[in-house]
């Protein structure tokens, strides 16, 4: 286990190398001048050779990616033209937002995915199966953006039920910081008052990124509960007499978990792109949003530093999966 | 001027990007005002009853932009994202007044005196100001503001450099209260510049000593001004909070709000329903269909008051529309009234002129908007044009698309088809104001404009002018030279005093870009139409201060 830990993050070494090296060169090549931006249109062009400067715009490219890496090597992402502070001051604080947002979606999507794709295996060809299918048929159809702006309309402004967005109500103070997870640090602070303000304005934007994930994992799961319900262990354990509960929980979804959990892993990455429109529409302060202004505004770092970490999530996930597969699967060992 | 960030708000000058606002539309408390503008006030008052209901603090006024800049230095916020926020926290030494796009009113100086031939300006301050540490304002500090603005070099200090190039000699400190500003040639409009919102707010000097960069970087996250309200805390991407500055001049004493809060919300649709649902008080405009449908909606007001800006579409002074009667062919066939009604649902007004009617020198009638096919298509062939030429159309994604579309309609009329492109803002920005070889130029391109303050000089010198093309950094994106036009922001510049010259100039001007070499297409005049509350009293529009509020004259009934 240690040495599969160790090779893996020496490897996410390289990964996040090659993701700085694309990133820094693609994002120069893409036309825009970030010191045009923050001068305004009406600055001379002095004052925007001046901006340049500063920030050391006017280098040459290679001195600037020596630069960046040297920077990056003390943890300093450098400085964000749009929120006019350290990149990673910004990923600290908006980081925990996205993990929060897309946690909770993970969460409810992949369990609900696991209750509706079993019942609709152990009833297959009834019309709970059917009713299943359908589900993770529109799950995974439907856009996030339009169902995001749908349930906004429905629950925010016609029923009134749930915020519009954000990730507190203005004006409400956020409990003090020892997570992020604003969940976690109102109780933490055994604030209900901001728990239950916190937890009103996950509900649509969670719903709205675990509709994917749910459409995608009943699909998945579906499959392999019925095909863990056709294997002889299964058969065995029902002769044995063992209870339906007991058979589905330590003989079934054990082993059907194996490529659900696999898809998961993958999932991080379209979740990971689900954010940066869910975070949109919902004012949600996180790393998606973030990423997405900052691609609008040419701001070089920010857009790297978000890249960087959204590159080093996937490989932790995903090294994540793979202890799980130990846990999952006994016989599997790693080389 | 000013760019509106992004999209028709704020965009980035960011964010793009992205604005409109208001003048004559008083909400309520200004009785002079209501009475310029009684239908718009009679039907506001009438929708107030049925309203969205208000489940929140009354005494906290939340304002949802497109996006904001957390930037709060005087001397760098030249973006309309930053300067909502700045508005409420700098003073200048001069305000417009009202909903007038010329006449302005001492603000924090208190009496103003010129010499013969107003190249002197002599201040006497207000006294018993203080910046909202407590530290107290003053000539010195005044000029210690201005002199940091000016030599920063982040952007904003152009306005003032207009005039003032070397503030040490230029501004003369006479004593604890009054300054002297020696412009070195004759500005009767000074106070018009003072007024401006862009480059003008006075900070205090103190910030110089907050690290290297003249406290650059320490106002990213504080705010140091003698405006009603000071900055609490910033999230970027998220909210400004802004309380009352407890050192304020005028005090707190009415129905001020005690806590203003400026949400981030790009979303167009999210704004209109905020709007709807109660959750703003103030939204910058959304769709011109959003804008449409909150006309009637109730409790809500739309503003409609014509600002200093206009939309246009660029026709390149190379290429196809090289000659100026194929520029002119071009303008006759774009439907302008149509446009700007059916299209834009109301959100633009018809242009007289490629300056907006209520800029200083606007010469109604210079630009008449018809459609003649026939006339375009002898003006085209006398152009050389010939049909089957293909035009391409560049615009950013959010703004401009519409006004593509019509043109690639109208111009196939006579043969000529148009290639619509469609950029992310900064390679859009980049295009335009960044030397291109001409193959690589947009014919025509979608832009907008206002001044930093009431002149047409400086409306017109950075788009307009031979000094403004993208070879000089500028967004004159057409490379069009005139030397009429270029006489005419020089002169207004040079000799501001000399009336009479710069009208017969301007007309001239105008005349000359409204018929015989048109710059541009003028798509119309911008018009601010963000979308208020009504139980939100006080809010006065002024055509200059484009989408931006003073949040202390504003409170709710």
């Amino acid at each position: 286990m240690g040495t599969l830990i160790a090779r893996r993050l020496a490897f996410m070494v390289f990964v996040l190398w090659g993701v700085t090296l694309v990133t820094f060169f693609l994002s120069r090549v893409v036309p825009g001048d970030p010191a045009r931006l923050m001068a305004g249109p009406q600055a001379s062009a002095g004052d925007v050779a001046h901006i340049s400067r500063i920030y050391g715009l006017d280098d040459p490219l290679l001195v600037q990616y020596g630069r960046y890496m040297r920077d990056l090597s003390h943890a300093n992402l450098g400085f964000s033209f749009m929120t006019r502070r350290n990149v990673r001051t910004d990923i600290a604080a908006f980081l925990p937002a996205t993990v929060e947002l897309a946690g909770y979606a993970l969460l409810l999507g992949f369990g609900l995915a696991v209750v509706t794709a079993t019942a609709a295996a152990y009833r297959r060809g009834t019309w709970t199966d059917v009713g299943g299918r359908l589900s993770a048929i529109v799950g995974l159809s439907i856009p996030a953006f339009w169902l995001a702006l749908l349930l906004q309309l429905l629950f925010h402004t016609v029923l009134g039920w749930f915020p519009l967005g954000g990730r507190l109500s203005p004006g409400v103070v956020p409990p003090p910081h020892v997570t992020g997870l604003l969940t976690v640090d109102s109780l933490l602070a055994g604030n209900l008052g901001d728990f239950t303000d916190a937890v009103a304005h996950l509900v649509l934007p969670v719903t709205t990124l675990a509709a994917g994930v749910y459409g995608l994992m009943v699909r998945i799961m579906r499959t392999s509960v019925i095909d863990a319900l056709g294997e002889e262990y299964v058969r065995t354990a029902e002769a044995k007499g063992l209870s339906r509960w007991r058979v589905l929980r330590r003989h079934v979804l054990r082993n059907a978990m194996l490529p659900g959990v696999t898809v998961l892993g993958l999932e991080f990455g379209l979740l990971a792109a689900g954010v940066f429109v869910v975070e949109s529409i919902y004012q949600w302060p996180g790393l998606g949003n973030y990423a997405f202004q900052a691609i609008q505004a040419s701001d070089y770092n920010a857009t790297l530093g978000a890249t960087l970490v959204i590159a080093a999530m996937y490989v932790v996930v995903n090294l994540i999966v793979d202890i799980a597969y130990l846990y999952l699967d006994p016989r599997i060992r790693y080389a | 001027m000013m760019a509106r960030d992004g999209r028709y708000s704020r965009r980035q000058f960011i964010r793009g990007a992205a604005g409109v606002a208001s003048g004559a539309v008083a909400m309520g408390s200004a009785g002079g005002l209501l009475a310029a503008c009684g239908s718009t006030a009679a039907s506001t008052t009438k929708k107030a009853a049925a309203g969205p209901p208000l489940k929140r603090d009354p005494g906290t006024l939340i304002v949802a932009m497109d996006a904001f800049t957390p930037d709060f230095d005087p001397a760098s916020y030249f973006l309309l994202s930053a300067i909502v926020p700045d508005f409420g926290m700098y003073d200048s030494l001069m305000r417009m007044k009202g909903n007038s796009a010329t006449a302005t009113k001492p603000w924090l100086a208190q009496e103003i005196t010129t010499n013969a031939d107003k190249s002197v300006w002599t201040f006497g301050l207000r006294p018993g100001v203080k910046y909202s540490d407590g530290t107290p304002f003053s000539a010195t500090t005044l000029k210690e503001a201005y002199t940091r603005t000016i030599k920063a070099g982040l952007g904003a200090g152009s306005t003032l450099s207009n005039y003032i190039t070397d503030p040490a000699k230029q501004i003369v400190v006479k004593g604890p209260n009054k300054v002297i500003m020696d412009l070195g040639i004759s500005v009767p409009r000074f106070d018009l510049l003072l007024a401006s919102q862009y480059g003008t707010g006075i900070v205090n000097p103190s910030v110089n000593k907050q690290g290297k960069d003249l406290g650059h970087s320490y106002l990213q996250s504080h705010s140091a001004g003698t405006g009603a309200y000071m900055l609490e805390s910033v999230t970027p991407n998220s909210q400004i909070v802004m309380i009352p500055n407890p050192n304020y001049w005028g005090g707190f004493n009415g129905p001020h709000f005690k806590k203003i809060i400026i949400l981030q919300v790009p979303e167009d649709s999210s704004r209109r329903e905020g709007m709807e649902s109660g959750d703003f008080d103030i939204a910058f405009a959304s769709t011109p269909q959003d804008t449409e449908a909150l006309r009637s909606a109730p409790g809500i007001f739309v503003g409609n008051q014509k600002v200093l800006g206009m939309d246009y579409v660029i026709l390149g002074q190379y290429g196809p529309l090289a000659s100026p009667l194929a520029r002119q062919a071009v303008n006759l066939l774009f439907p302008n009234d149509q446009y700007a009604s059916a299209v834009m649902k109301g959100t633009l007004d018809s242009p007289h002129s490629v300056l907006p009617d209520l800029m200083i020198y606007s010469a109604a009638g210079t630009y008449t908007s018809s459609v003649d096919v026939a006339k375009a298509k002898s003006l085209l062939q006398q152009a050389g044009v010939k049909p089957g030429t293909q035009l391409t159309y560049e615009f950013y994604t959010g703004q401009g698309g519409p006004a593509g579309l019509l043109l690639q309609s109208q111009l196939s009329l006579v043969g000529l088809n148009v290639k619509i492109v469609e950029k992310a803002y900064p390679a859009f920005v980049d295009d335009i104001s960044t030397p291109k070889p001409v193959a690589e130029r947009p014919d025509m391109a979608y832009w907008f404009w206002w001044p930093e303050y009431n002149s047409p000089s400086d409306f017109c010198f950075p788009i307009l002018s031979n000094e403004g093309t993208p070879t000089q950094g500028l967004f004159n994106g057409g490379y069009f030279v005139n030397s009429t036009v270029d006489n005419a922001i020089n002169k207004g510049f040079s000799d501001p005093s000399n009336s009479a010259l710069l009208t017969q100039l301007w007309h001239e001007a105008q005349t000359v870009m409204g018929k015989e070499d048109p710059p541009w297409i003028p798509l119309g005049q911008i018009i601010d139409t963000s979308y208020l509350r009504t139980d939100v009293k006080g809010y006065v529009a002024n055509p200059v201060y484009v989408q931006s509020y003073d949040f202390r004259a504003l409170s709710r009934a």
